[in-house]
């Protein structure tokens, strides 16, 4: 178990425990986390499970794949810090991460 | 007694489901045998049969043991087809008739183009569209819902995204019916459902074909012209990928969004405590979506093949043996939906499997959501809906929805008026 330190939209947060080996997203969907809807189930074809990654966190991760980055580049809330939730596995070395819902106007 | 041999010999017989009383045999089925070993002599071939909502859940998301190479719906006979075939209908391509990892390879660049924001995008062209009809039809008086607003809907904004020039419209829903409802007397060529799907095929196939071609030789400001310009692994789509693409586009965006809606207008239409609901609080539309999709499934079942033997609940599925999962059915589960078959907008949750689940959920189905929604939430404002005859349901076993469905209209009271009132 590791933790995920969730930054919302509202400027609260919210911490919750994820298993190891699940994504972010599944573990923010389960713990009801707001902004965090993971439609499409982790197929990468919904970006519903868009947040922002900051440093030094994002360095922790593997670099997005063409498809992901692909995904995000539809996206008008895309920065450099955009990461699919369901592209990011816990893991130990995760544990604390900082997540930020992307706020949607 | 129960006569199965009646029962199987009817679960792909496009005629029982346009009777519209299957719901009372799949019950039976979910109850007494929810992995049923169809013996279906009709079609000439066997097949299990998947009815309940959990199995249906598992069924959809193993993509390892269950393949859509043949299919994803059950094709119109079970004859074998070579690999000829499937070249000539763009099966060898189109990623819902593919497994991964080739599927992920052909879906991958469309998704981007579907996910929430991107159909948002759309959202003013679709508001232009739906005001477009309401106005015809609003002239008229009178309408009938599937051509004039559940297809009109979809074709204005899918192919004017497309860039589909308007004059080219006619043809292309000509072949789209023949494809899509062969069974339909009013389409039917020469009493044979299979030769009138294959000539509107034909029809459909060959616009694409131009279009493709066009876009190619003329880039424009449009889909089409992002579409010819997507790459797979890097490399531009040959010509048969893009027509296939095309083809797929424009067949599954018109065919499930006008079931979808015009399920959607009858449901709305025929339960005014339903409509009053969404009327008084327009937050309710995104479950009223919804609980049209669940309620009506128009995408009916799902198909899969069998990639080894594999026990399923306490079955032993052979490999190769052909699995049907009714979405009809488990879209009615009593197990995981209360009071079923009502109609009901504030059903939540709501975790339906009409856009299917895994890897195959629909590609459209955000854009079906806001086209299903705009439309709902615009037409009843704008009218009054009587139904002026018994509607008519879509003879077919792959898909469900109200094929013809004459409404007369009155302006509706302003909601103001009636708050005074």
């Amino acid at each position: 178990m590791s933790k995920v330190h969730f930054n919302l939209a509202d400027g609260s947060h919210q911490d919750i425990e994820a298993a190891d080996g699940e994504s972010i997203m599944k573990a923010a969907v389960r713990n009801g986390v707001p902004g965090i809807e993971g439609e499409c189930g982790g197929e990468m074809s919904c970006g519903t499970c868009h947040i922002y990654v900051h440093s030094p966190w994002k360095e922790q991760l593997h670099v997005q794949s063409a498809d992901e980055l692909d995904l995000l580049s539809a996206d008008d809330a895309a920065t450099e810090d955009s990461r699919l939730g369901c592209q990011i596995h816990m893991t130990e070395e995760l544990d604390g991460i900082d997540a930020t819902v992307v706020h949607r106007g | 007694m129960t006569d199965w041999t009646e029962i199987d010999n009817s679960l792909l017989d496009p005629y029982w489901y346009a009777k519209n009383e299957y719901h009372g045999v799949f019950k039976l089925l979910r109850d007494e045998d929810p992995i049923h070993l169809a013996h279906d002599q009709a079609f000439g071939r066997d097949y299990w049969v998947i009815t309940r909502y959990d199995d249906t859940k598992e069924y959809l998301l193993n993509d390892h043991d269950l393949s859509n190479r043949i299919h994803t719906h059950v094709p119109r006979t079970p004859k074998r087809m070579t690999p000829e075939e499937r070249y000539a209908v763009g099966f060898d391509v189109a990623y819902m008739m593919n497994d991964n990892p080739l599927h992920d390879l052909y879906r991958r660049p469309f998704n981007k183009h579907f996910t929430p924001p991107a159909v948002a995008r759309l959202q003013g062209h679709i508001d232009g569209a739906v005001d477009e009809i309401l106005d015809e039809i609003g002239e008229k008086g009178e309408a009938e819902v599937v051509a004039d607003i559940a297809l009109g809907l979809p074709t204005k904004v899918v192919l004017r995204w497309l860039g589909v020039p308007e004059e080219d419209w006619p043809e292309l829903l000509e072949a789209m019916w023949l494809f899509s409802t062969p069974a339909d007397p009013r389409f039917m060529i020469a009493g044979d459902p299979i030769a009138t799907a294959e000539e509107g095929h034909r029809r459909l196939w060959s616009y694409c074909e131009k279009l493709a071609t066009d876009r190619l030789q003329h880039p424009r400001d449009d889909f089409s012209t992002e579409v010819v310009n997507m790459t797979i692994d890097g490399e531009p789509m040959s010509m048969h990928e893009l027509v296939v693409n095309f083809f797929f586009l424009i067949s599954g965006a018109l065919e499930n969004t006008r079931n979808a809606l015009s399920t959607g207008i009858w449901l709305l239409g025929a339960h005014a405590e339903q409509r009053a609901l969404v009327r008084e609080d327009p937050s309710l539309m995104k479950g009223a979506v919804e609980e049209v999709i669940r309620w009506g499934s128009p995408s009916a079942n799902r198909m899969r093949i069998a990639n080894r033997d594999f026990e399923f609940r306490g079955h032993h599925i052979r490999s190769g043996d052909w699995v049907v999962a009714f979405v009809t059915s488990a879209n009615r589960d009593e197990r995981q939906f209360k009071d079923p078959d009502a109609f009901d907008v504030r059903r939540t949750p709501n975790k339906h499997l009409g856009f299917g689940d895994g890897v195959h959920l629909c590609l459209g189905r955000n854009l079906a959501r806001l086209e299903m929604a705009t439309m709902f939430q615009r037409l009843f404002d704008r009218f009054d809906l009587e139904f002026t005859e018994e509607p008519r349901w879509v003879a077919d076993a792959f898909a469900n929805g109200v094929a013809y469905m004459p409404v007369s209209l009155t302006p509706a009271v302003s909601r103001g008026m009636a708050d005074v009132a």
